[in-house]
């Protein structure tokens, strides 16, 4: 009930648009993020692959842990989107 | 209007300025920790090669995300200045309290110390007539001055100067991945991909930390943001992604730009990989950027250490002198003042490697305690409301677990080169902890979670 108060007397257009605002810095991020660690990442592993005999042995470490990066900041930022748009109006984010 | 939807007598009581966003939560974060790009991590080549490095980045990629969650979460919900230290004085207890305020002050007072001589080092390589001394002397006083000043004022510095640092890995990077960066020989990596073997790989995560060391620092402006619930978890987890970019370009430009074995102890690796790329405008803006990180780097330690120290006062865990706020700034000036003697004396100590290993094995002890403190945190307040928790992290608690895990094991890995110093730290923390522990017990029993935080009574665990 106070929630739905709050957002009646706030401007739910701007709040909209700040909202995509922020969603859209986190998105390039993870955009370039995904991008950037994909690409390094194979582009070592494929550079020293044929001279390192040992890297077969290890690989499987090196690929969770870039699935733990990748995974975990996906899930953080998801997270952080939901919990401001969840508080926006209760908090006045955007006043 | 601030986060507080009810009467927070923390918010009567205190008079820290609340103006701060979330680029301003980025710029401390990143600020702090960018340096670390632009020397330090090269380290990791040393031990493990290329792979080693690799691996590094991505293990300690991985523990620094999960502590950044473990942070947001216990930052946008105590909104206190003293981070770490706040949240185990709230729920593990006084002694745990203190040893984790300690480990952020020694932490961040050492990273000052080595960033000032840094800057001065570079001043002197670039005019040979001036000396370290007077300048590091300048850079400490400087900065000190702009966070007695305000802290809008220090953290917009430090988002100019971030910002202008980042942007120089981003150009070459991008410039180096285009071809127009110089050639990136991939002769380099075949040949250092991996000089010691597997224990070499292991061995080289104990220098992973340099990459994100200090990010966890963000969130201590809580107290001074504007809505922390939106700009604790936002700044930092965009400051998270930004360090995990630049680490990951970084590796990539230099281990193709330098031959391993001189990348191993190049004392400015991305400043060398732009000299070999031939390029004078990458010269340019990597030797603005190395200064600029490095200024913004001691500019935020400055900040996050006089917080904790400030916090320690106010909980007469030290002298309440510290605790004044100055009444024109609204900053905890004694306290900012106070780290200038201990920066000096840090930064003359003249064993500025075993300084910046006791502030990593400090940051450690901080990755064991932040995420111990969530875990408490969750079960003394297992409800999720705007009062309580208004940013609930993802697959907590189980990322807690595994942060401290990961940071056992890369604790465990600086027996290799670092004994001594390792065990010296510990010792150090461990009679911190029981001597503080014991001197204020009564602290614990006489918490008030209503009076101080306006949150009903824990769960008994």
């Amino acid at each position: 009930m106070e929630d739905k108060q709050k957002k009646e007397n706030v401007d739910s257009v701007r709040y909209m648009s700040k909202l995509r605002q922020d969603a859209l810095v986190v998105v390039v991020l993870m955009g370039i993020l995904f991008f950037s660690e994909s690409f390094i990442f194979y582009t070592i592993i494929t550079t020293v692959w044929d001279s390192t005999p040992e890297l077969s042995s290890i690989f499987p470490v090196y690929a969770l842990f870039l699935l733990l990066v990748l995974g975990i900041g996906t899930a953080a930022c998801l997270r952080v989107y939901s919990s401001i748009k969840e508080h926006m109006y209760t908090f006045r984010y955007y006043d | 209007m601030t986060d507080e939807i009810t009467n927070d007598p923390l918010e009567e009581s205190t008079s820290l300025v609340k103006t701060l966003r979330p680029y301003h939560v980025w710029a401390l974060g990143v600020g702090i920790v960018l340096v670390g790009e632009y020397m330090g991590w090269n380290f990791t080549v040393a031990k493990g090669g290329i792979l080693g490095s690799l691996l590094a980045l991505l293990v300690a990629g991985t523990m620094y995300l999960m502590v950044s969650l473990c942070a947001s979460e216990l930052g946008a919900s105590t909104k206190l200045a003293g981070g770490p230290y706040d949240w185990a004085r709230l729920f593990v207890g006084p002694g745990a309290a203190a040893l984790v305020g300690l480990a952020v002050y020694m932490e961040y007072i050492a990273l000052e110390a080595a960033d000032s001589i840094v800057v001065a080092s570079i001043a002197e390589s670039i005019l040979p007539e001036i000396q370290v001394f007077p300048i590091t002397l300048l850079v400490i006083t400087f900065l000190t001055f702009m966070n007695y000043r305000g802290v809008v004022a220090a953290l917009n510095l430090n988002f100019a100067l971030s910002f202008t640092a980042f942007i120089a890995i981003l150009v070459f990077f991008a410039m180096s991945i285009t071809g127009v960066g110089g050639v990136w020989n991939p002769g380099n990596l075949i040949s250092g991909a991996i000089p010691n073997g597997l224990i070499g790989i292991f061995a080289a995560l104990q220098f992973g930390p340099w990459f994100y060391l200090g990010i966890e620092g963000a969130a201590m402006s809580a107290e001074e943001c504007k809505h922390p619930s939106r700009a604790v978890p936002l700044g930092q987890q965009a400051g998270m992604i930004t360090l995990l970019l630049a680490a990951g370009m970084t590796l990539y430009v230099c281990s193709g730009l330098i031959p391993t074995d001189q990348l191993g102890v190049s004392v400015y690796p991305l400043y060398e990989a732009a000299t070999n790329s031939g390029v004078q405008l990458l010269v340019v803006l990597l030797a603005i950027g190395t200064l600029f990180t490095c200024l913004a780097s001691a500019n935020g330690t400055i900040c996050d250490s006089s917080r904790s120290w400030y916090a320690l006062s106010r909980d007469q865990f030290l002298t309440p002198w510290f605790s004044a706020v100055h009444p024109k700034y609204n900053t905890p000036y004694r306290a900012v003042i106070f780290t200038m003697p201990i920066a000096i004396a840090f930064a003359f100590s003249g064993f500025l490697d075993q300084v910046i290993t006791f502030s990593i094995v400090s940051g450690l002890v901080c990755y064991v305690m932040i995420p111990f403190s969530l875990i408490r945190f969750r079960k003394m307040f297992p409800q999720h409301n705007n009062k309580v928790r208004p940013f609930v992290g993802p697959l907590q608690p189980w990322l807690a677990y595994f942060t401290i895990f990961l940071a056992l094991v890369i604790m465990s890995t600086l027996q290799w080169g670092y004994r001594y110093n390792l065990i010296f730290a510990l010792l150090f923390y461990a009679i911190a902890y029981f001597y503080f522990n014991r001197r204020y017990r009564s602290l614990e029993v006489s918490h008030d979670w209503g009076e101080e935080m306006g949150w009903p009574e824990p769960v008994r665990t």
